[in-house]
């Protein structure tokens, strides 16, 4: 656990006023809010730190408390039990809870006492009420919004299906669609966390992280493979077996063909987001490959061929 | 069908302290559609969400209605300009 520099958060000397917390806090508050900075991991970290360095320092009692260990507040605790056995009643902070102090904390989608660090928990203790949210009202407030990642194989998407996933000891049933995109984010109502003061649970939103395949690409819902066709099909023409994604077609390579030639496969891509029975297509680019290591006799057949033009 | 579940403005308003100024302000800024059912206005429960998002901006950050409307739009276009990255992205894998 890390001693956190609650000055250095709000960008502040130790010497800073009330007023001055207040306003330094009000600006960061405004700018990593998460409702200004959605789907912003970092800055909803940074606004939870904003919040804790705010509770902290714009409640005399706390700031009195976190100014007189500050690095050392691991000792805090034994230096009060040491004061209180020596008959001195100590400074009188509040051991375990929140004094009633007349701060501010401004609220996002869900948060709470829950979301302060190791160190704010072990130096303050827990348990933050209500009377701290800057409206001074008892209100109730949508659950934490969760986001989750879910690692997938191109195959694993093709066709929709039903996954168990864990989180945070509850089991969600989910359905993924088919063609889901990598990257794509799906929002599972009600599944975030819960509600504060009987609000409604927050949301829970999945990422799709596809895993690149080693014989397909993808766009969309098209497709796109490397097939390869030796010299002597690509320049006379004939019949290759390719690999589509599920399956194998016979294809006729026309005589003639070039290098990176490009043929389209109707229907033979991916399955279409939300769209039942409609795929894409499958481009196959022929890749001709030269033959090498000629024996005496196979070069000197190419050396008659490259004399006849 | 899915049923649209309904939620009182009046109930909302007694439940977060707002005045009706700020629900009038909300409407005429178009930011929320709400439904009149009986000379009573409501909202729709997936509007729900939105609506608690502009409370925290205006009463938590002090913003007023044009600021908000201001950011709303904002955080469309940056949702819009988030897919299309998303969708360069994937086309971008095809040739790496």
């Amino acid at each position: 656990m890390k001693y956190i520099d609650y000055y250095k958060t709000l960008g502040l000397d130790k010497s800073a006023s009330t007023a001055e917390i207040k306003k330094a806090y009000r600006k960061l508050a405004r700018k990593y809010h998460p409702d200004i900075n959605p789907n912003d991991a970092d800055a909803k970290q940074k606004f939870q730190l904003i919040n804790e360095a705010n509770e902290v320092l714009s409640d005399p009692e706390k700031r009195k408390k976190y100014d007189k260990y500050g690095k050392d507040w691991e000792h805090a605790e034994a230096y009060e039990k040491a004061q209180k056995e020596r008959g001195n009643k100590g400074d009188g902070f509040n051991q375990g809870g929140f004094s009633e102090g007349n701060y501010e904390r401004y609220t996002s989608s869900g948060f709470d006492e829950s979301d302060f660090s190791d160190f704010f928990n072990t130096m303050f203790g827990g348990g933050a009420g209500a009377g701290g949210f800057s409206r001074g009202r008892s209100v109730k407030f949508r659950g934490q919004d969760l986001n989750a990642s879910l690692n997938l194989s191109l195959n694993d998407v093709y066709t929709t299906q039903k996954q168990v996933l864990n989180l945070n000891g509850k089991s969600i049933r989910i359905t993924i669609p088919a063609g889901v995109e990598n990257g794509q984010t799906i929002k599972i109502k009600g599944h975030g966390g819960v509600g504060v003061n009987g609000g409604p649970n927050g949301d829970l939103y999945i990422t799709f992280n596809i895993a690149p395949d080693d014989n397909f690409k993808r766009d969309a819902a098209n497709l796109y493979t490397e097939h390869y066709i030796d010299l002597y099909t690509a320049v006379l023409g004939g019949e290759v077996i390719v690999n589509t994604f599920k399956d194998k077609v016979k294809l006729t390579v026309k005589p003639g063909t070039q290098n990176e030639t490009k043929v389209r496969l109707k229907g033979k891509g991916f399955p279409v987001y939300k769209r039942d029975g409609e795929f894409g297509d499958l481009y196959i680019t022929y890749k001709v490959r030269i033959p090498t290591n000629l024996t005496p006799e196979q070069k000197e057949l190419f050396v008659k061929l490259s004399k006849l033009d | 069908m899915k049923e649209t579940v309904l939620i009182s403005i009046q109930d909302i308003m007694e439940h977060h302290s707002l005045d009706v100024d700020f629900i009038d302000a909300i409407e005429n800024y178009q930011l929320v559609t709400f439904v009149v059912q009986k000379s009573s206005k409501y909202i729709r429960e997936d509007d729900m969400p939105r609506l608690e998002q502009i409370i925290r901006l205006h009463y938590d950050l002090e913003i007023n209605m044009a600021g908000i409307e201001v950011i709303k739009h904002m955080l469309d276009k940056m949702e819009g300009l988030h897919d299309t990255i998303r969708k360069l992205q994937n086309k971008l894998n095809r040739y790496e």
